[in-house]
């Protein structure tokens, strides 16, 4: 196990390396000048010359990177240009947003997904099924930034049950913070959910008919028993892995969903930087998530192969 | 003899049995009689011909603001309403397929030219060109892709050719990926064995032998992909960075209707039925194409 992971591990390093020239580069890309953004409007050429000095913005552009990566590995990224404070701050103050709004989707995904699989491969080739199998594909063609309006349009301003922006930090007041949280949460997770009830239903199938269900049946165990404790457990371990991956999308995805609710998250960090020119901030922000996203998906492959010895025990081999 | 023998064997030996009435009619008809393929041939087709017609199908111009005609309602003069300049919807809509078609259009062909272009270089000939190829999609791959639509038409400026550019480079990974999977499994078949020892040069086995295997694959990912690249075209709009007013895109149009939702809901409304049903259609086709492309059903 712990050969494989530092296999992984070392996989990972060349992957993080190009991706932080892909963000370096395009940042490059981006028109206008870093040191007009940071200096604004009425600076002199003089003051503009001593603030690209002082940034090092005068040196060749790949001294550049690697003064950036040097300073990235610690996780210093820097000063954002506009508000002038470091832009790690800036990311701790927006990470939670996302963070829980993630957390949110991702199990209202569960919630909704799973027994909605379940149901459909417990019923299969029924209407139920075919309903089931309907509804995913409407779901699927909804785009989730439309469905955010809807929500806004029915439950703010039809019915004006829910607020339709903002956020109140979870923990600090959970009996209200959940009221600004559910619209941005489902408008995430409704897509979402659609992979997971289609693996759901597809790992139960495979499961139902394995052998040792026939026997728990032929034991004489109830169908719920047999249901829960030998068939979902074991059609759980794909599933998993749906979630995990999904996990990620869901953090990209919280990019629109920040913006159709003004939820303070890092989406509309990387925007407003984006806007404003503000470039230490969007590439903070940017290798960050690539990051995360990268070490998501690493986690989910250790918790595979934790759970499956074929696949660490292949990866040994080499095979 | 034995000459004329080999030269009808290395002939045979890359061409693909054929059944009677060629492989595009008996899937095109296959799809056709499949209800979902149907379905989603009907909705793609119905808006291709929307996008083509344009100038012909919408009732007003879409760029032209009318004073004293903002957000009114639909179904009256105007069937779908107006929007905050007074601008017709439906006609703004009926110019919107344009931009999601041809940002597709744009995003898949790129996309799929490059990434199964390089998937085919890199599976044939392996090696260090291999380890490349992968390296850089997988980079590509590591990053969730919105952000990098938003961080690439960042860079290249705001604009429908942009967009398609920045869904384009999202896209490389997967054709890559498949095409890849593919040739490796065909590289390894008889045919190919037969058509190599003929002295058949690689440029024939790759393009002549294996390509033709490659396209069920690639074609059911062009439809997946057109998809998601119609979704991210929208996504991009909406935030800004794709098609730039006043030019009519439905991601823009959701984008605006926001601050009008308590006068006027149905701005909000319309443009998204039209990205789902563009959606509904290329997600069914998508769908039935892999059912009917599934080469162990073909020829049945």
């Amino acid at each position: 196990m712990g050969e494989y992971l530092l296999k992984r591990v070392f996989q990972l390093i060349p992957i993080l390396i190009l991706a932080s020239v892909v963000i370096f580069t395009i940042m490059h890309l981006i028109p206008g000048d870093p040191a007009q953004v940071y200096a604004g409007p009425d600076a002199t050429p003089d003051a503009l010359a001593a603030i690209r000095k002082d940034m090092g913005l005068d040196q060749p552009l790949f001294i550049q990177y690697f003064v950036w990566l040097k300073h990235v590995v610690v996780l210093d990224f820097g000063v954002s240009y506009t508000s002038k404070y470091p832009v790690i701050q800036l990311i701790q103050q927006k990470a939670g947003a996302t963070f829980e709004l993630a957390v949110a989707a991702a199990l209202l995904q569960v919630t909704i997904g799973m027994p909605l699989g379940i149901i459909a491969a417990l019923n299969q080739r029924r209407w139920i099924d075919y309903v089931i199998s309907a509804y995913n594909s409407i779901v699927m063609a909804v785009p989730n930034f439309w469905l955010g309006i809807l929500l806004i349009l029915l439950l703010s301003v039809q019915f004006r049950v829910l607020p339709p922006a903002g956020r109140i930090e979870f923990l600090s007041n959970p009996a209200i913070a959940w009221k600004a949280l559910i619209m941005p949460a489902f408008s995430l997770a409704l897509f979402a959910s659609a992979s997971v009830t289609r693996f759901t239903r597809a790992a139960m199938l495979e499961v139902l008919s394995e052998h040792y269900v026939r026997t728990a049946r032929s034991k004489g165990l109830k169908e719920t028993v047999v249901i829960i404790r030998h068939a979902l457990r074991n059609a759980l371990i794909p599933v998993i892995t749906v979630v995990g991956i999904q996990f990620g999308y869901l953090l990209g995805g919280a990019v629109i969903i920040e913006s159709v609710f003004a939820w303070p998250g890092m989406g509309r960090l990387i925007m407003q930087g984006i806007g404003n020119r503000d470039y230490t901030v969007v590439q903070g922000a940017l290798i960050l998530f690539v990051t995360v996203f990268v070490l998501l998906n690493l986690l989910i492959d250790v918790c595979y192969a934790f759970l499956d010895p074929r696949i660490r025990l292949t990866a040994k081999k080499g095979i | 003899m034995a000459e004329a023998a080999i030269q009808t064997f290395q002939e045979d030996s890359l061409a693909p049995e054929k059944p009677a009435k060629g492989l595009f009619w008996t899937s095109a008809l296959r799809l056709m009689r499949h209800p979902q393929g149907a379905f989603g041939l009907s909705l793609t087709v119905f808006l291709v011909i929307v996008a083509l017609g344009a100038p012909y199908f919408a009732p007003y111009d879409p760029l032209v603001v009318r004073s004293g005609q903002e957000l009114k309602a639909p179904f009256g003069q105007y069937v779908l309403g107006t929007d905050q300049y007074g601008r017709d919807i439906l006609s703004r809509i009926i110019w919107g397929t344009r931009v999601s078609l041809a940002v597709g259009l744009v995003a898949v062909s790129l996309g799929a030219l490059i990434g199964a272009g390089t998937g085919l270089i890199g599976g044939y000939w392996g090696g260090r060109i291999e380890a490349v190829f992968s390296r850089v999609w997988d980079t590509i791959l590591a990053f969730p892709a919105i952000l990098l639509g938003v961080s690439v038409t960042a860079a290249l400026g705001p604009g429908v050719l942009n967009a398609g550019i920045a869904v384009a480079i999202i896209n490389m990974p997967i054709f890559f990926r498949i095409t890849r999977a593919t040739l490796l499994v065909e590289k390894e078949k008889d045919y190919v064995t037969a058509a190599r020892a003929l002295g058949s040069t690689d440029a024939r086995v790759v393009f002549r032998g294996i390509m033709p295997n490659t396209v069920s694959p690639i074609l059911v990912q062009v439809t997946v992909a057109m998809a998601q690249a119609v979704l991210l075209e929208a996504g991009l709009s909406f935030l800004g960075l794709g098609a730039q007013p006043p030019e009519p895109s439905w991601g823009s149009m959701l984008s605006e209707s926001r601050q009008y939702l308590r006068q006027a809901g149905w701005f909000g409304v319309f443009p998204g039925v039209a990205l789902m049903t563009l959606l509904a259609g290329l997600n069914s086709l998508s769908d039935a194409l892999r059912d009917v492309l599934d080469p162990t059903q073909i020829y049945r």
